[in-house]
């Protein structure tokens, strides 16, 4: 499912952001692929709100609707340090995937 | 004496700034928000420099400290060149003796990012490891010892608010030096310093900045994202084995965060906002201290004493009239600027920076974001469509922290357009009341919201290009300080003045050339039949247009004299507002988006004007209400 469509208040893992700026911002503020994030909600007539240890992003609606995520299997209670490890191998697979479909993204 | 930055753009091994022999250049950097201006202020005391990095419209300030150099940066995420802030961040920071990396402990995850990456550089850093009150209250514990140590710099806990660890930090800058290098990274970057001169700038090529490579004749190499992800990777490490956080709830700021981006709650106070704004801006300030300033001190005092002074000199010619006369270049300039435009922009400022130190503008971002996309812009363009109810000319210039060209060009013409500056917001209110009725008040409320809309949506479908997304951190809302607040105020109003004293001057130049040749008269004449068979106006009505090339309020105010009746002030209001926008703000336009663009605005809100106010005209006429 898309960023736009997690569901409010639960802790979604980001799998990929295609477009190259956004990507690299959002590793900037503490995001990468892979990263699971405490909670995405989309706010009524308005952007996503993305929460992440204490930080809080918002991300526009076609931005948010390009990102691809998933729900949080795991209890979120264990994510501290597991998500870290499992976010490294995790990037790894998406950035294999991305070289192989050569897929660069957008470049603005 | 203070540093100068360089009048050329950097290039090829010159320094963008110059600073005495000897002397360190002491840079400070960090993300946004994060307390730098703070440091700045207690290292370099009151004499400072700000101006514009060459080639960009970032404000850079820069003092001494001692025998050094001390240069704010702006507040930035990371070292590279996305927008123009990035560029100037990035110049000065290549160019640093020291970095000093004002950090914000209770965001170490996205700050340290910047941090490891100023370290990978290859910098002498020391990091200011800011607002730590405000960690503990979060219950955060942070073990300083290990972060330094992992770092491999001194790491120096603070509160800035307090000045509280500033010694430390300053002493710890007389024995900063690089960190710990990651050895992997450290090898490509060996790698290609036959080719780029310094650590820093290979390091930026290597994470593919296009900018950097093209300095030094080389390709940027395509590893960014590799190199950012390893770098988080280290970043989160690092945050796992030194900070300890006991509660992660929500507080009650974050809650009132939320509540100012929730429509529900967030509108209603945005509204109240924008009231409180209004009534300083709109009434005390454009009426009341407007009133004092350009009515009695300058065209009560000042101008007749340069008329006097330049007709004793110039006598009563032609020199005169460019000088002095109506659109005197001496006495209109200053009228304007000091007179008019000070008191404006000061008060605009002094409001703008209260909101911006108070976290709330990316939260107002936040809030319209949705309805902004919808005319091809995103939340951020908020910030200049406000600023243009105060002045469409320091609004315009403000248009530059738009994510594009495009985004930039929507934003100038829906202001030029549809949005009243305050000078003519006074007029108009006083029209609106003189008018007597709530229904006239709404009726032009929603016509130039209509227009507005329908102008925004007409732009995001015809204009080429795509816009940017809204992509925005959070900051913590906090209580102003008014030092900062008055300091911020007082800067970006000398910039402003500054940028624009020249236009006003050459507006009234021009004004004064076309009146003493008679060609002002001449217009005047054309333009009757359309003021009295479409407009359903009195012939009169021309010249308030024909003043409205000038100023905007000059021409709602040669309306007030004409003593019409409720419809007829609706069509003469709606027309002068959606009229071209002032002269200088047509020469600022010019020079912020290009001639052809210049000339396309200002057509198109002649024929705008005309046509919505003759339609109105038309409908009133037929459906045969006065």
């Amino acid at each position: 499912m898309t960023l736009l469509q997690a569901k409010k208040g639960c802790p979604v893992r980001i799998i990929e952001i295609p477009d190259d700026r956004a990507r690299a911002q959002c590793v900037r503020f503490g995001i990468g692929e892979g990263t699971l994030v405490d909670s995405a909600e989309t706010m009524m007539a308005g952007p996503v709100l993305v929460r992440h240890c204490n930080q809080e992003i918002c991300v526009g609606r076609k931005l948010a609707s390009s990102i691809l995520v998933e729900a949080d299997t795991k209890d979120a209670a264990a994510k501290d340090t597991s998500s870290r490890e499992t976010a490294g191998k995790h990037v790894e697979t998406v950035a294999r995937g991305r070289r192989r479909r050569g897929l660069r993204g957008r470049r603005a | 004496m203070t540093p100068e930055v360089a009048s050329h753009h950097a290039c090829h091994g010159a320094p963008v700034v110059q600073a005495p022999e000897g002397a360190r250049k002491i840079v400070l950097a960090g993300n946004p928000n994060v307390g730098k201006s703070l440091f700045f202020n207690a290292f370099t005391g009151l004499y400072v420099d700000v101006s514009n990095f060459p080639g960009t419209t970032v404000a850079v300030s820069s003092g001494v400290m001692g025998d050094d150099v001390v240069l704010d940066t702006p507040g930035v995420y990371g070292v590279s060149s996305f927008n123009d802030e990035e560029t100037v961040a990035r110049d000065i920071i290549t160019e640093a003796d020291v970095v000093l990396n004002v950090a914000d402990a209770v965001h170490l995850e996205r700050d340290l990012f910047l941090t490891v990456q100023l370290i990978d550089m290859g910098l002498p850093v020391v990091v200011a490891l800011n607002m730590m009150d405000e960690a503990e209250q979060h219950g955060m514990s942070i073990d300083v010892e290990a972060l330094a140590a992992r770092l491999g710099v001194d790491v120096i806990p603070t509160v800035a608010t307090s000045r509280k660890g500033f010694d430390e930090a300053k002493e710890a800058l007389s024995r900063a030096h690089p960190g710990t290098l990651d050895p992997v990274l450290q090898d490509r970057v060996l790698g290609l310093l036959d080719r780029v001169g310094t650590t820093a700038e290979a390091l930026l090529v290597l994470e593919g900045d296009p900018f950097v490579a093209e300095r030094h004749g080389i390709e940027p190499l395509g590893a960014r994202d590799e190199i950012y992800m390893d770098r988080r990777r280290r970043v989160n490490d690092i945050v796992a084995a030194v900070v300890r956080q006991r509660d992660r709830s929500l507080d009650l700021r974050t809650r009132l965060g939320h509540a100012l981006m929730r429509p529900l709650t967030g509108v209603p106070v945005l509204a109240v906002v924008l009231w409180l704004m209004y009534e300083a801006i709109g009434v005390v300030v454009a009426q009341t201290v407007v009133g004092f300033t350009e009515g009695t001190v300058m065209q009560g005092y000042v101008e007749p004493a340069i008329r006097s002074a330049i007709e004793s000199v110039a006598g009563t010619g032609v020199a005169y009239q460019l000088l002095a006369g109506e659109f005197g270049v001496v006495t209109l300039t200053l009228t304007y600027i000091l007179g008019l435009l000070l008191p404006l922009v000061i008060g605009f400022y002094l409001l703008l920076s209260v909101l911006e130190d108070s976290g709330y503008l990316p939260r107002i971002a936040a809030l319209t974001d949705r309805m902004m996309t919808a005319i091809g812009l995103n939340g951020r363009a908020i910030i200049p469509i406000i600023l243009g109810f105060g002045c469409i000319t320091m609004a315009t210039i403000t248009t530059r922290i738009l994510g594009n060209e495009r985004e930039r060009k929507i934003a100038t013409a829906l202001m030029a357009f549809a949005i009243p500056c305050s000078a003519q917001l006074g007029v108009i209110v006083a029209l609106l009341a003189a008018a007597g009725g709530l229904g006239i008040t709404i009726a032009y409320g929603a016509i130039m919201f209509l227009v507005f809309g329908l102008v925004g949506l007409g732009l995001a479908r015809y204009l080429p290009g795509t816009s940017t997304d809204l992509l925005i951190d959070l900051p913590p809302l906090r209580l102003p300080r008014p030092m900062n607040v008055l300091q911020k105020t007082y800067h970006k109003t000398v910039m402003f003045v500054r940028e624009v004293w020249l236009y006003f001057a050459a507006g009234a130049l021009l004004l004064g050339i076309l009146q003493v040749t008679g060609i002002l008269e001449a217009a005047q004449g054309v333009l009757a039949p359309l003021t009295e068979n479409w407009l359903h106006l009195p012939r009169e009505a021309a010249t308030a247009f024909i003043m409205g090339f000038v100023r905007r309020d000059f021409g709602a105010a040669g309306l007030y004299d004409l003593g019409l009746s409720g419809g007829g002030i609706l069509v003469a209001l709606v027309t002068i507002t959606l009229f071209v926008p002032c002269i200088a703000s047509v020469l600022v336009i010019m020079k912020e988006r290009g001639r052809a663009f210049t000339v396309f605005t200002w057509l198109g809100s002649v024929v705008l004007a005309f046509t919505v106010g003759g339609l109105i005209a038309q409908a009133i006429a037929w459906l045969g209400v006065a």
